[in-house]
């Protein structure tokens, strides 16, 4: 009885000794091929290798170069939409979708802080453009409104390069449209593999159809080019004679 | 006979500047441009990157 109670307080000391070795034991050390699989996250604060950063001479700071980023394309782009508000029922317009270069230019710049003493990381990016052929979609949904063309549109986009989409769009009826304009980047692997796409924007518009007294764009243009020609044969009858009057007594003087 | 001429003709006329004007704006409203708007987004680099698998496994699991 003794013995039988020692044993199982020895038996019970031991496994709370082997269990508190066991959470006391050192992390586990991260495979290569755990290492390559760690999340990709963009750096609080990135500096572009195409910009070292500026240090202060009294306390100059190494910055290691950290393993390479995703790619991505170095360029500050600027998507621009243009679209009428509003527009005579019946009447077709132009809805334009531009993708340019930002004014300010090419790749993001370095941020300097004077006096401070920057610790910064290095991040290598490497450039979409050299792995990948991107294409540019682009889509306008418009419901109740005739557009054209009313399916994606897909054009290259190359390094620096401007792309213009343009859809006419011809609303038959008064009234309120709502739709969105989508923005869509395809990317290609030049080395051959799955192709991926990322939504880069959509863009609400509003167009407005009116008329003038029940009458779309080109009835009221007719009526008021007729209506222009009656009216003045008959207001502005004795305009004719009057100005043929003058002209002959000039040509008499 | 001559004053019911006169008026006659005034009337006319009257009528037909009525119709000149109507019809001059028609036809004004059926040529004026409309304008556009325009709406600029700045698309920044980190917007224009390969779209990345994000895990969607809630936090407490990865406690396990």
């Amino acid at each position: 009885m003794r013995f039988s109670r020692l044993g199982r307080f020895l038996i019970a000391v031991g496994v709370l000794l082997w269990s508190g070795a066991c959470s006391a034991m050192p992390a586990a050390t991260l495979t290569p091929a755990e290492a390559t699989m760690a999340p990709v996250s963009a750096p609080t604060a990135p500096v572009r290798t195409s910009a070292a950063p500026t240090m202060p001479a009294e306390q100059p700071t190494a910055a290691p170069v950290q393993p390479t980023s995703a790619p991505e394309i170095l360029e500050k782009r600027r998507l621009t939409l243009e679209w009428p508000a509003t527009m005579r029922a019946g009447d077709s317009d132009d809805v334009r979708l531009t993708l340019e270069m930002d004014a300010s230019g090419n790749l993001v710049s370095t941020a300097e802080i004077s006096g401070h003493q920057t610790s910064a990381k290095v991040v290598q990016i490497p450039d979409l453009f050299k792995t990948h052929n991107v294409m540019a979609e682009a889509r306008l949904d418009l419901a109740g409104v005739q557009v054209v063309p009313d399916n994606l549109v897909s054009q290259t986009l190359l390094p620096g390069q401007r792309v213009d989409f343009h859809w006419s769009v011809k609303p038959e009826e008064v009234g309120i449209y709502r739709g969105n304009v989508w923005f869509y980047l395809r990317f290609i692997p030049i080395n051959g593999g799955a192709e991926s796409q990322r939504t880069i924007s959509a863009q609400p518009i509003q167009i407005r159809a009116v008329d003038m007294l029940g009458l779309t764009g080109t009835p009221a243009r007719v009526l008021g080019a007729l209506g222009t020609l009656v009216g003045s044969a008959l207001g502005l009858d004795n305009i004719v004679s009057w100005i043929w009057k003058l002209i002959r007594r000039k040509k008499g003087e | 006979m001559y004053n019911s001429d006169m008026k006659t003709v005034t009337i006319r006329r009257l009528v037909g500047i009525f119709i000149l004007l109507i019809s001059l704006g028609l036809l004004l409203w059926g040529l004026w441009p409309f304008s556009h708007a325009v709406q600029s987004l700045p698309i920044p680099p980190a917007e224009l990157r390969l779209p990345t698998p994000q895990g969607f496994a809630p936090e407490w699991f990865t406690l396990f």
